[in-house]
């Protein structure tokens, strides 16, 4: 074999070194990334496209868990669906009274209906699964009715802190795959704000669900009422709902184009939340003595009213603050 | 009259073979390897969360189960007419019934010890990591775990490999090797996965799958009667000894069914 020649080195040392000087330059030119805002976490990557099935399968586990071990897959459709909302949005009629923080006499007492309505409607969904299972109780074969006696039957939930802490796994592996799971950071942080006694760590996942989710005005909401409620921080909570309403509105004007191109079928933005978003933004700036602000804000919101009770509730607010 | 004595010089020679091989200290490391740093992992600095290691831990040791059961059982006569060494044994005073059954000793047997001892990694491992209570040390905290409900879980666990290996040994006559092994291991994986709900699926189903899964659910054994993996992760305390008492009567109806249809093919059997 012919040796190599000394020039044929020299040049091959030099590409070497240009190519080893050129590549920190180019690993961080903006043209080479992705387009993406964050760095993707490896799961999420080792997963692909199938992380979103796998994140919200690994959020139903947080589910199981919370039900100690026995899933309600067949309340998947319709109750799974509102107990979740249960946590975080509130429903029908319980929903009136925790739509705005002055809704009790204190705005943090405001908090406590939260929790109480939440786990009330969750009650009633599993007390309607658990007539049925008590219908299809008697019956079946020699094999069904030893499974039936095998298997743990019950509504449990975990209680206190050394048992809820057991969903936390579920959560974090969910966000790991699914960065794009807001439901997993919303009940993350609400179990570790709420139920754990985390509020720190219930706002760094916040955050971080914000980091992955930039236009989510669900996460804003929640991390808005987190720092309104927990921490006491009326400026940053003011600034947070600031920023959902912003969002907000780039998700109505985008909604509105949409609608008039004659796309019927494109999801409108909810407007519960926006009203809400509103409301405790009013409220911070009636209590921190900016009376137009506020009027401003109760204007606002009055068209989204979801009912005509705190439509003829926040009117009145409206014509206090402007008596004034 | 069969003879205790001839079963279990039989049955020695299988506990032995297993010994020898390496696949429960393999099974044993991996698992370990898995659930070690799964226990590190920091979730938001909450501590003392166990039951996802409960869930990994108990998950690996029935993976395990299986896989040992049905391997060691589906080699044990095959394996003695491949290498011809069946012949030399029955030319001893020993009757064909009493090699089938001294065989399955031998793997159930087998099965069992390592079983055993992947629960006593699993008991130790748990107790360890699980946050004592304020008047309870480390120590308690791990004797703890071994209650009531782990004890019958165990039996439970060690019935069903008793139930597998049975089926494994009676496919292993009619069947080859990798046949069995196949059909072994996705009647097990299925019946745990999906036994509790096959009148409902043959509900929906159409005919004629309908049947089949009927006929399924009705012949095949009902391996999921045996997790309690739920009910030791959750807490969900003892099971009733009336119900457990069926459950077993029923594994040793079943293995005593195996055994019988199992002699009787190796009776038939040309070697």
């Amino acid at each position: 074999m012919k040796k190599p020649s000394a020039l044929s080195i020299l040049g091959g040392l030099l590409l070497l070194l240009a190519a080893c000087a050129l590549a920190p330059r180019l690993s961080g030119h903006p043209g080479l990334r992705p387009p993406q805002a964050e760095q993707p976490e490896l799961l999420s990557v080792l997963f692909g496209e199938s992380r979103v099935a796998i994140g919200e399968r690994l959020y139903y586990l947080a589910d199981v868990y919370y039900h100690a071990g026995i899933g309600y897959a067949n309340h998947r459709n319709d109750h799974h669906h509102d107990h979740h909302d249960g946590h975080h949005h509130h429903h029908d009629d319980d929903r009136e009274a925790a739509l705005f923080p002055f809704a009790g006499e204190d705005a943090a007492e405001s908090a406590a209906p939260l929790v109480d309505h939440c786990d009330h409607d969750h009650h009633d969904g599993h007390a309607q699964h658990h007539e049925d299972s008590r219908r299809r109780e008697h019956g079946g074969d020699w094999w069904i009715r030893i499974n039936r006696r095998l298997k743990p039957r019950g509504h449990r939930h975990l209680h206190g802190r050394r048992e809820e802490r057991e969903i936390l796994p579920w959560l974090w592996a969910a966000v790991k795959v699914d960065p794009k799971h807001i439901d997993a950071y919303l009940d993350g942080a609400y179990f570790l704000a709420e139920r754990l006694g985390r509020p720190d760590e219930g706002l760094r996942m916040l955050d971080e669900g914000l980091r992955h989710n930039p236009g989510s005005v669900r996460i804003y909401f929640a991390r808005g009422t987190m720092l309104f409620h927990r921490f006491d921080d009326r400026e940053g909570a003011f600034s947070t709902f600031a920023q959902g309403r912003e969002a907000w509105l780039e998700q109505w004007e985008d909604w509105r184009q949409t609608m008039a191109c004659g796309q019927t079928e494109a999801e409108q933005p909810d407007t519960l939340i926006y009203y809400r978003l509103l409301g405790y933004m009013g409220h911070i700036a009636e209590r921190q003595e900016r009376p137009e602000q506020a009027l401003a804000l109760y204007g606002e919101a009055l068209p989204f009213s979801p009912s005509p009770r705190l439509r003829d509730q926040l009117l009145a607010r409206i014509e206090g603050l402007e008596a004034r | 009259m069969l003879s205790i004595r001839k079963i279990w010089a039989v049955a020695r020679v299988s506990l032995l073979e297993l010994l020898r091989r390496r696949d429960v200290y393999v099974a044993l490391i991996l698992a370990v390897v898995l659930v070690v740093p799964l226990s590190t992992v920091n979730f938001f600095g909450v501590e003392g969360i166990v039951r996802h290691l409960r869930e990994v831990s108990l998950l690996l040791i029935w993976l395990f189960s299986v896989v040992i059961a049905i391997t060691t059982a589906a080699r044990q006569i095959p394996g003695e007419l491949q290498r011809r060494t069946i012949l030399p044994l029955l030319a001893r005073p020993i009757r064909r019934s009493e090699v089938v059954l001294g065989k399955y000793v031998g793997s159930a047997l087998a099965a069992s010890a390592a079983l055993l001892l992947f629960y006593l990694c699993y008991v130790l491992l748990t107790g360890l990591l699980s946050e004592p209570q304020a008047e309870t040390t480390r120590m308690q905290a791990t004797l703890m775990h071994m209650d009531m409900t782990m004890g019958q879980a165990i039996l439970m666990h060690l019935a069903f490999v008793w139930l597998l290996t049975a089926m494994t040994m009676a496919g292993s006559l009619i069947l080859t090797v990798s046949a069995n092994l196949t059909c072994c291991a996705l009647v097990a994986v299925g019946m745990l996965l999906f036994g509790e709900q096959l009148p409902k699926i043959a509900d929906q189903a159409v005919f004629p799958a309908s049947w089949i899964v009927r006929l399924a659910h009705y012949v095949l054994p009902h391996f999921e009667f045996y997790d309690s993996r739920v009910r030791l992760i959750h807490e969900w305390g003892a099971y009733d000894w009336g119900v457990l008492a069926i459950v077993l009567l029923y594994t040793l109806l079943y293995i005593a069914f195996l055994m019988i249809f199992s002699t009787l093919v190796f009776n038939r059997k040309r070697l």
